[in-house]
Order: structure tokens, then C-alpha cells, then sequence
């Protein structure tokens, strides 16, 4: 079974954009969860990132808390770190000059043998060559 | 003929307390059965498709600004 980990910039780029490539591989993937040929992850921070990209980008109250809780109804398996987890993303974070939440997400994905599905360009120009990511 | 089943339930008590707050003792069985024929709704629906429904309502945003919305207030 593949395993994708999700982060908040794929997430809002699927509810926000238009450009069809990013909707048909979102789509795709929640396709797979759904009829059990994946399975969703994420960590911690998902709800976090989530929650603040929400505020700062919708004005209507109403639908950023249906968002939040619709998003959250889905399978999303939310995994905690253990303290050499911790520790090897932050080398990890120093090595690639990246921010130390984005490279938790993308530890996540090697760790699951999964893929890490980012909207995030500039977190996929540096880290690609840890393998196990995609661009959305 | 009584068409209601009696049943206990255990509730973590801060919720218990933050309950009472809201509904007047002699109203608990009310108000559980409405939240809990609320979560059922919810749960015939199919959380994937109303997930994907959410991009009818959803203004349009480019990469930059969500990336911005998600960092905002990070230092």
C-alpha cells in the first residue's frame, strides 16, 4: 500500500487553486485512501499549519471552521516523533538549509517508505535529493 | 409504549463540568441525543467527497499567498 504524507501547502493548494495538474493529483491521492490503496499521514503540525493558513487567508469565519473540521475527518494518521526522530530532523534541517517543521513532514515520508506531497517549491528545490517528495 | 433505552455513560469530568455550563442538568439526555443523531448524519456522508465539495466554496488563491498565510506570525 502507498503512503502519502500530506503537508498544510498541499493541502490549501488543492482547495484553492485551478490549475488542473494540481487538482488531478490530489485528487488522485485521496482517491487511493479512499478505496484503501493508501493510506494518509501527517504529523502534528498539520492542524497547526492548517489552522494558520486558514486564518490568514479566508475571511469567512464560517467556512475556514468547515474546512478545519471537514479536513480532519478524513483518515489522516497524525504521528508523533520520538526524541532521535527529533534529532535527526534537525540535521537533517541543517543540512538541507531547511525550516526545521518542513523537514519533519518530509523525514515522516522516508520513515513511512512514502512519498512527502508538498506545495511547497522552494522546501522542494532544496530537499529533493533526500528522494521521497513530490510537488504538487 | 417508552420509545427511549437508558444508558450510562462515562464522560471525562472537565467535559462533564464544561457540559453543565451549557444545559441545565434535567436536559443532558435532550442535548446527547441531538449531538449524537448529529455525529450519525455526519458519519452516512462521505468524509473524502465532502472534503472535495469544499473546492466549490473555496476563493481562489495563488502558491505565494498560501505559503504566506501558513507562515504568517512564525518567527
Amino acid at each position: 500500500m502507498k503512503s502519502y504524507v500530506l503537508d498544510a501547502s498541499a493541502v490549501l493548494a488543492f482547495l484553492s487553486e485551478e490549475k488542473p495538474s494540481v487538482v488531478e493529483k490530489f485528487a488522485k491521492i485521496l482517491n487511493e485512501a479512499k478505496t484503501g490503496r493508501a493510506k494518509l499521514y501527517s504529523t502534528h503540525l498539520l492542524p497547526l499549519e492548517i489552522g494558520n493558513g486558514l486564518r490568514f487567508s479566508l475571511t469567512d469565519k464560517e467556512l475556514a471552521g468547515e474546512t478545519f473540521r471537514k479536513l480532519f475527518n478524513l483518515p489522516i494518521d497524525l504521528v508523533a516523533f520520538s526524541f532521535p526522530q527529533l534529532a535527526r530532523i534537525l540535521e537533517l534541517s541543517y543540512h538541507f538549509q531547511t525550516s526545521f517543521y518542513d523537514t519533519s513532514y518530509h523525514l515522516l515520508a522516508k520513515l513511512r517508505k512514502g512519498t512527502f506531497l508538498t506545495g511547497d517549491a522552494q522546501y522542494f528545490k532544496k530537499a529533493k535529493g533526500f528522494g521521497h517528495i513530490e510537488l504538487l | 409504549m417508552d420509545n427511549t433505552q437508558r444508558l450510562t455513560v462515562s464522560l471525562p469530568k472537565y467535559l462533564y463540568e464544561d457540559l453543565l455550563q451549557l444545559v441545565a442538568a434535567g436536559n443532558i439526555s435532550s442535548f446527547v441525543a441531538r449531538a449524537v443523531e448529529t455525529r450519525l448524519l455526519e458519519a452516512e456522508s462521505d468524509p473524502f467527497d465532502e472534503f472535495i465539495k469544499l473546492r466549490e466554496k473555496f476563493p481562489k488563491k495563488r502558491r505565494g499567498e498560501i505559503i504566506k498565510a501558513i507562515r504568517k506570525g512564525r518567527v
